[in-house]
């Protein structure tokens, strides 16, 4: 029942995971009058607890990796979320940095990938709408238990802290 | 953080707004201590879009770093790139062809037409005005169009290389372009209009004053500074690639205004609207023919070129949307520079809030934050912490409504 | 001219610290690069400052550690480097200049004075430079805007070292991928 509505008009929330704010502009601009998202129902909201949809950009850097996981975790059941532009699909040009985290389907799950630096607007619309009409089958699959676990960050999250006790136990030494 | 300030009477409420709240650009953590609305001090802390460019830059060449530059920020995607090439080609001692340089010109104003533009938009958004916003956004999809037939894309652009531009401008192009600028031209003085002249709105853009004195003493850059009647623009007080020549020409000044609240700032960004229409139509005009870059060949020949000079420094500078870019390069020989230190002028500009948001209030908050032209979503997400320690969030929407209620009444 | 008063002037107030210094620009110079001792740079920026015009650009601080052409003699090998960015003559259209006071300290001895209280925008690249190569600056708190490594970052590592204190060699991070085709061709060289 839900799943026929939200396909009708998917609430989209926007999170940036550090990157350039090349793709957060395109979303914007897709709600512009030239793309004019509302037209299919999509709307921006201001909150991921009114989100059907979460347009995840950028890179996850350390900083954000918890927030982000939080904000999946603060979305209600069902929801999409769509890993816009080449950071959050492969970190892009910052891949080697120690300061990244991602690529995003490392942290959370992730239903659809637009590639493109950054994509155009009309492919983020049609990744919204392509992602909602295809969540009926993303839930059966979830009901059965053959999509993936969400991926465990502990590892992650640890990483600095490794070598802080490192670095302490070398000092004690 | 939690703890209530007591002084006399009155209790300071400290709001903490971030964290990093990932929705636009620079996540800064921004706290608030409030007297009732008023606010009474701010705080700012930074780090979210820490990606480590720098140590990155130190295995990457001299034109892998360009993408980099690149996509330091999203607006200003043609900012960082220039201001890196030039740093290296100053460093290098390379003259860089009068053409190139006129394009660099072209690029460099078109990119702050579309800034200025978005900011007007986001910035009436703010105070509730979502008509000027969607207008102002439709026009810029104008200056995107352009982009796109110029360098191929819409946020990302391409243009620099060493040594001069990766692409040339086409002769059967240039109608094109002034095409869009007179459109642009003739949609202009309605938004000009609204924004200087309309009453309710001329009230909201009144607060967040910056003195003088103050931006002087903290830096500030662009608009920001010109907004507070420091005439300072690299532009045409520097004059790097074309500016100087096109000052002497044709007299260019930097413009600015006495007031330094918000009106002021939004004043300064609209006339550098028209002025660099302005600028885009001499320069498209006398846009001299010859070569477009200084280098002949291809990556290898230029990191060829680049490796010869060793022992040397330089400096790029030149004017952004939002104020000045510099990038330092020091060079040592390898395939790569030794340092590479970027400065986008947000940096500065974001130290001067403190110094304008102390006796706003909080509906004062979002225009007042973007009056300097961060990406505000900084502001997305704030937690307010009442004097019993109980949280209660107020996302970016609520913002934006307690400040919409401030123009419009309990509409 | 304004510059060979302007280096007139920083002689004369800096005495036996000041080092060398050179232009970029002829005639009027565009960027001037001074070279002093790490003992007089407040002494210049209390000058600079006075002049009420001048506005910090940024500081940019770099480890010499792999320096094999030095601009000046002695400016490599144990060294970090602070350079100091000013702008000024603002109202001068086409006069504007860019002075850079580049201080050296040993890294025994990585201590700078803070220029903070004189020019308040200095405390974030004082911050940053702190976090990022390991100068130690007195009075300047080492949390807060300008301080961009993670909380959870290491102490004693500075991202920006270019010896043992910089980044370890597993901490750069890798793309997966090239992780587990890594692992694999270490996996056959075993066989």
């Amino acid at each position: 029942m839900l799943q026929k509505y939200i396909a009708k008009s998917p609430w989209v929330f926007h999170v940036n995971t550090g990157g350039c704010n090349g793709c957060d502009i395109e979303i914007l601009a897709a709600l512009t009058p030239r793309y004019d998202a509302e037209r299919f129902g999509v709307k921006l909201v201001g909150s991921p607890r009114h989100a059907d949809v979460l347009l995840v950009a950028g890179p996850v850097t350390h900083n954000v990796i918890e927030k982000i996981k939080r904000i999946y975790e603060q979305t209600p059941d069902p929801k999409l979320v769509i890993a816009i532009g080449a950071c959050s699909m492969g970190c892009s040009v910052f891949q080697d940095s120690y300061c990244i985290d991602g690529p995003l389907d490392e942290v959370i799950p992730v239903h659809v990938y637009v590639p493109g630096c950054p994509p155009r607007p009309e492919a983020i619309l049609k990744a919204v709408l392509m992602g909602a009409e295809a969540l009926p089958e993303i839930l059966k699959k979830a009901e059965k238990g053959e999509l993936p676990p969400a991926p465990d960050i502990k590892e992650k999250l640890e990483r600095y802290t490794k070598y802080r006790k490192k670095v302490a136990e070398e000092a004690s030494e | 953080m939690s703890e209530v300030i007591r002084k006399g009477y009155s209790e300071f409420v400290r709001i903490p707004i971030g964290p990093i709240h990932p929705a636009l650009h620079e996540p800064y953590y921004f706290f608030f201590e409030l007297e009732g609305e008023e606010i009474k001090n701010v705080w700012i802390e930074s780090g979210g879009v820490h990606r480590g460019m720098e140590a990155l830059a130190l295995n990457r060449n001299y034109l892998q770093i360009i993408p980099i530059a690149e996509r330091i920020c999203g607006i200003c995607s043609n900012s960082h790139p220039l201001a890196y090439t030039m740093a290296v080609e100053d460093a290098a001692g390379i003259e860089v062809p009068e053409r190139a340089q006129y394009i660099r010109v072209i690029a460099q104003e078109l990119e702050r037409i579309h800034s200025h533009i978005l900011w007007a938009g986001l910035g009436a958004h703010a105070i509730g005005l979502d008509t000027a916003f969607c207008y102002l956004w439709c026009l810029r999809e104008d200056v995107l169009d352009i982009w796109e037939l110029l360098f191929g894309g819409r946020v990302t652009h391409a243009v620099n290389w060493i040594g001069g531009t990766k692409k040339d401008i086409k002769e059967e192009d240039i109608p094109k372009i002034l095409k869009m600028l007179k459109n642009l031209r003739k949609a202009l003085p309605e938004v000009v209009d609204a924004f200087l002249y309309d009453p309710t709105i001329v009230r909201r853009l009144r607060a967040g004053t910056l003195t003088k004195k103050d931006a002087l003493r903290l830096s500030a850059l662009g608009p920001t500074a010109r907004g507070s009647g420091v005439k300072k623009d690299v532009r045409w007080g520097y004059g790097p690639l074309a500016y100087g020549d096109l000052r002497d020409d044709y007299g260019y000044k930097p413009i600015i205004h006495q007031d330094g609240d918000v009106y002021a700032k939004t004043y300064v960004r609209l006339m550098e609207i028209e002025q660099s229409i302005d600028i885009m139509e001499k320069a498209l005009d006398d846009l001299p023919s010859g070569p477009y870059r200084a280098i002949e060949g291809k990556t290898p020949k230029v990191i060829a070129t680049l490796k010869k000079v060793k022992g040397a420094e330089g400096i790029g500078r030149h004017e952004a949307p939002r104020g000045e870019v510099i990038h330092y390069v020091r060079m040592e020989g390898g395939e790569g520079p030794y340092r590479w230190r970027p400065r986008a002028p947000s940096l500065n500009n974001n130290f001067t809030l403190p110094a304008m948001l102390v006796g706003c209030q909080v509906a004062d908050i979002p225009i007042v934050v973007a009056s300097i032209d961060p990406c505000f979503s900084c502001t997305d997400r704030m937690t307010f912490i009442d004097e019993n320690h109980r949280k209660f969030v107020l996302s970016y929407d609520e913002l934006i409504k307690i400040s919409r209620e401030k123009t419009w009444g309990d509409a | 001219m304004k510059h060979e008063k302007l280096l007139e002037d920083m002689k004369r107030i800096l005495g036996d610290n000041f080092i060398s210094s050179y232009q970029k620009g002829e005639p009027e110079a565009k960027q001037l690069w001074m070279r002093i001792k790490k003992e007089g740079l407040r002494d210049a920026v209390k000058y600079l400052t006075s002049l009420g015009d001048p506005q910090l650009s940024f500081i940019v601080a770099m480890d010499l550690e792999k320096i094999t052409n030095p601009i000046v003699e002695g400016e490599s090998g144990k060294k970090l480097m602070l350079t100091y960015t000013f702008t000024m003559f603002h109202e001068d259209l086409g006069g504007e200049m860019i002075l850079n006071l580049v201080v050296t300290t040993p890294k025994e001895d990585p201590v700078i004075p803070s220029i903070s209280d004189l020019c308040p925008l200095a405390e974030v690249y004082e911050r940053e430079a702190m976090s990022i190569v390991g100068v130690e600056i007195p009075g300047v708190e080492k949390t807060g805007y300008g301080k961009w490594t993670p909380p959870d970052f290491p102490e004693d590592i500075y991202p920006l070292r270019l010896d043992e204190k910089g980044l370890p060699d597993d901490m750069k991070r890798r793309f997966r991928w090239r992780e587990e085709l890594e692992k694999k061709k270490g996996g056959d060289q075993n066989e």
